[in-house]
């Protein structure tokens, strides 16, 4: 019995000295999200107070619930929980089909060159401020100088469209931006993933004379799912957040669009712009963090029971 | 996968990526043009890929501050080289372990990565942390260490790719051969992670490229030697010489200070309106009034005769965020007030002794 005894607790120390490693590497990046991130995290409990500049964070009084208030009992609080989810939906969405198809493509180039070309092209728009991005997009679509009323449309016998205060335009408007800025992201991390796959397996199908397609469907997406999983399951923790820039600044802050532009992030920001109410502020982050925390847990437990591999915990 | 070079496959997609490249591109060359046109032409005959009048004057502006722009230059680079390093390093020494699929406490240490994801206490707890407990205010540290220094976000996708394109068996041969884990990390695992570490690496460089939120040069207002409330250099109208075309008397201003000094008080001067209980109503109001402004006041509605349409939307839109309310709200404040307050108009006597005794104040 003794002996037993010495011996499990032998092996948990075997266990626990064979993986000690392990824990050692993760120790450097531990310690610094538990000073970058969870100490500061203390300061959610400032949605919950009334929030007084020279009493501090700690002696301000408690609000209770009163700060989130503002972000239900309005007429708008529809509009902008609809926009935020919708938007987000679409370029989850569109974003990975365009990525997993922009990376098969780029990594079926043969000419190395091109393939450099592609590859660098694709990622540009990712590197730019979306100050930046508002005004390319102004100079398309200014009512008189843009280059698409002056120029194109003119060309194809069109009428010029008042692009900034027609709010119908602007779903597609920003969803063409968002995929033009961003899909670049995706597609590098999709190609690196293909380039980690075994070359023999595509040497294999070869031999089994397999098309094009069936190799893309039974070697390449299957080795991409992982990944597909893990970004997407990343972006739905973010849905109740939205790129402000994005949504702020390429629509111009034009009041005629907000039907159909704004979202949570820029709602708070102009309702408290003026006022600049800090516990506010922090009571619509909180409530965007709580709610995407929420669904990426039940996402994950619904990948979790179809395949345990790539659940993220 | 390399495909034959002139299939029909291979011509497509090449064709779909090249459009995809002059897509990408072509927006920039617009900018690019834009920026060596003249501002004049860019404004009476729009943005256009060519320029119609050359000028090099915006890149002339930027010249200007030609020293201080290299040193920002050198600064940006060795933080970009030096964060990017240490920021794939850490990131991927985090996720190897959370890659090896029976360690135990595996989920716990990855829920513990992907949290941060999620929540945060914002910038003020952040940056009182890092200033005060670890006083890294005024240094280079200020740049590299707040935030960019790690990514819950490239962990993850890092431990996605060791685990899907590093076979398990390969760990289970170096194991069985007696390597250490720092071994395989080092000699396995970095370099088949590669292209995901260089991915990764660039995303973090352009994240410390890009930055502007961690701030460097030491200034505040401990050590900011140029003030922009600079009244007191301005004076007032009383204190200069009246600029007299023959309409106006010699002591105009004097006249005009016995003016004021016998203006009545609103009966309403001193009354503060607290709003606190209504901010939900005044964030909607805000937004419903930032919804028409602009608009109305720029006269873009689309013609005259929406102008009274329009105004109604807005009207509509104010009351329905509680404009009644609050409206309800102040003016109930405001009745209070004045049966507290006397609500007694002030008479030019008191607004006299209210100067001097204002006078008084400041000089103790």
């Amino acid at each position: 019995m003794a002996k037993e005894k010495s011996k499990s607790s032998n092996s948990a120390w075997a266990k626990f000295k064979r993986y000690l490693p392990l824990y050692l590497m993760f120790l450097p990046g531990g310690i610094y999200l538990f000073i970058n991130n969870y100490i500061p995290m203390a300061g959610i409990i400032v949605a919950f107070k009334n929030y007084n500049a020279r009493q501090g964070i700690w002696k301000s009084a408690w609000a209770g619930f009163k700060n989130f208030q503002f972000l239900f009992a309005t007429p708008d609080a529809w509009v902008i929980t609809r926009n935020t989810i919708l938007y987000n939906v679409a370029f989850i969405i569109v974003n990975t089909l365009l990525g997993i198809i922009f990376a098969i493509f780029i990594c079926d180039c043969v000419n190395e060159k091109l393939k450099k070309t592609y590859q660098s092209a694709i990622l540009f728009p990712y590197l730019m401020s979306a100050v930046i991005l508002g005004y390319i997009v102004f100079a398309f679509l200014s009512q008189s100088t843009g280059i698409v009323n002056n120029t194109i449309l003119p060309a194809l016998g069109l009428e010029p469209v008042d692009w900034y205060s027609q709010s119908k335009y602007w779903p597609f408007i920003l969803i063409f931006v968002n995929t033009w800025k961003g899909v670049g992201y995706g597609t590098l991390i999709y190609i690196s993933a293909i380039n980690g796959i075994d070359p023999s397996l595509y040497e294999a199908a070869e031999l089994d004379s397999a098309t094009k397609w069936q190799k893309i469907k039974f070697i390449t997406l299957p080795f991409l799912e992982p990944t597909i999983i893990t970004l997407t399951l990343m972006s739905v923790g973010r849905i109740f957040y939205s790129d402000f820039g994005l949504f702020y600044q390429v629509p111009r802050n034009s009041g005629l669009l907000y039907s159909t532009t704004n979202v949570i992030d820029t709602y708070v920001y102009r309702g408290l712009m003026n006022s600049g109410n800090v516990g506010m502020s922090a009571a619509a982050g909180f409530y965007q963090s709580i709610v995407g925390f929420i669904i990426v847990l039940s996402a994950n437990a619904i990948v979790r029971k179809f395949s345990k591999e790539n659940a993220m915990f | 996968m390399k495909e034959k070079p002139f299939s029909a496959y291979s011509i497509v997609t090449n064709i779909i990526m090249i459009l995809v490249v002059v897509m990408v591109v072509l927006p920039f060359l617009l900018l690019f043009s834009s920026s060596l046109t003249e501002e004049n032409t860019l404004v009476a005959y729009g943005y256009s890929f060519f320029p119609r009048k050359f000028s090099a004057a915006s890149y002339g502006y930027i010249l200007q501050s030609g020293k201080l722009i290299l040193k920002a230059y050198g600064v940006s680079i060795l933080i970009t080289a030096l964060g990017t390093l240490l920021h794939v390093l850490l990131a991927a020494l985090m996720a190897y372990p959370l890659a090896i699929k029976n360690l135990p406490g595996r989920n716990i240490l990855s829920f513990y990565v992907f949290f941060t994801m999620l929540f945060n206490g914002g910038i003020v707890p952040s940056y009182l942390m890092w200033s005060g407990t670890f006083h890294i205010k005024d240094t280079l540290f200020a740049q590299l260490l707040p935030n960019l220094l790690l990514s819950a976000w490239n962990v993850m996708m890092i431990r996605t790719y060791f685990t899907t394109s590093i076979p398990d068996a390969l760990y289970e041969a170096a194991e069985i051969d007696g390597a250490s884990q720092f071994t395989i990390f080092s000699k396995i695992v970095l370099p088949l992670g590669k292209p995901i570490l260089v991915t990764m690496g660039t995303f973090a460089g352009l994240g410390y490229w890009n930055d502007w939120t961690n701030f460097v040069e030491g200034e505040d207002d401990g050590n900011y030697k140029y003030h922009q409330n600079s009244g007191w250099s301005l004076g007032n109208q009383f204190q200069s010489y009246v600029w007299n075309n023959g309409t106006k008397d010699k002591d105009y201003w004097n006249k005009l200070q016995h003016h004021n000094d016998w203006a009545q008080y609103s009966p309403a001067y001193g009354f503060m309106w607290d709003a606190s209980n209504y901010q939900t109503q005044i964030t909607a109001l805000q937004n419903a009034l930032e919804t028409y402004r602009p608009a109305l006041e720029t006269g873009s509605v689309g013609g005259a005769a929406n102008v009274e349409s329009t105004l109604k939307a807005l009207n509509d839109a104010l009351y329905a965020a509680g404009l009644q309310e609050v409206m309800d709200a102040k003016q109930a404040q405001l009745d209070e007030w004045l049966t507290n307050n006397g609500g007694a108009t002030k008479t030019p006597e008191n607004n006299l002794k209210t100067i001097a005794g204002g006078e008084g104040v400041v000089k103790n």
